[in-house]
């Protein structure tokens, strides 16, 4: 493993494991339980666009494994897992599918996630109760996806997370 | 932005308006308040005596229930998440409440439909 991408990779699980952390300290919205804005998924967006595919996934199940046994449970780590595993996919695909843009992409991500942890939740407890979810998680997920794209899509157009053009960008900076 | 992902927003909005209709409360002339533990029933209250009940959950973990004026809250929880006491207190009937942690669901459902649960036990 280059330098390079050790440290980029170390960088990105960091900053979304802070992300995560942030997160879980915003209060929710009382008539929505649980639903998080999804900034990590910032740091798998921007690794996803600018990196291989590989390290994006890297990072995500480091960011999810580290936090689950920092911040979380197993329990958590079974939702978070489901919900990344599967917002990952759909995300890769629709990036090689190359008919969405990274907003687009960002969207399916968010709802993705959150359809995932609604199965998982259907399967552990009374599916009926859980289904009551359904339409507001299925619209927080498009709208925190929509505000995360629009971020990664601005941070991208600023830092580079290439193992080239990385050196340039900080002494440019500098 | 691209065309596809306007019509991804579209759908996606069309589909949570048509989840929202499907699942709409349907008149209910008596509800209850009912408790699953890990999908079985454990208690069910009525929704207009106040009453405040400790529910037991998996993992250890337990939940104190409160009853009060129509509509059902919870008021301790020990997960650590607390998700279940941020929830807004319910009041209509299909809302629900919901411990992931602990595999506890409040929901308020009709009388006459927990009865049937009880006879196809």
């Amino acid at each position: 493993m280059k330098v390079k991408r050790i440290c980029i990779l170390g960088i990105l699980t960091a900053v979304s494991m802070i992300f995560a952390y942030v997160e879980s300290l915003i209060p929710v919205l009382p008539a929505i339980p649980g639903v998080k804005l999804g900034l990590a998924n910032l740091c798998v967006l921007l690794c996803l666009y600018q990196r291989k595919a590989a390290d994006a996934f890297l990072v995500l199940i480091l960011r999810i494994v580290l936090t689950a046994f920092t911040f979380g449970s197993l329990f958590s780590m079974l939702y978070a897992m489901a919900g990344g595993f599967c917002s990952f996919c759909v995300m890769l695909l629709a990036r090689r599918l190359g008919v969405f843009s990274l907003i687009g992409v960002s969207i399916l991500g968010g709802v993705t996630h959150n359809m995932a942890q609604l199965a998982v939740a259907c399967v552990l407890l009374q599916p009926k109760a859980c289904l009551v979810y359904l339409p507001h998680l299925l619209i927080f997920g498009a709208v925190c996806g929509f505000l995360i794209g629009i971020l990664t899509k601005e941070i991208s157009a600023r830092i580079s997370l290439q193992d080239k053009s990385a050196g340039k960008n900080i002494r440019r900076q500098g | 932005m691209k065309k596809a992902d306007f019509w991804l927003i579209g759908i996606l909005l069309l589909c949570a308006v048509a989840a929202k209709w499907l699942l709409l409360p349907q008149k209910n002339a008596d509800p209850v308040v009912a408790v699953y533990v890990n999908k079985e029933k454990a208690a069910s209250f009525s929704l207009y005596e106040d009453t405040e009940a400790v529910i037991e959950g998996k993992n250890g973990l337990s939940l104190t229930l409160a009853v009060q004026e129509g509509s059902v809250c919870v008021k301790h929880a020990d997960c650590p998440d607390k998700v279940c006491m941020q929830t807004a207190p319910i009041h209509k009937t299909n809302e629900s409440i919901l411990c992931l942690p602990a595999q506890i669901v409040i929901t308020i459902a009709s009388a006459e439909e927990s009865e049937y649960d009880s006879i196809a036990r």
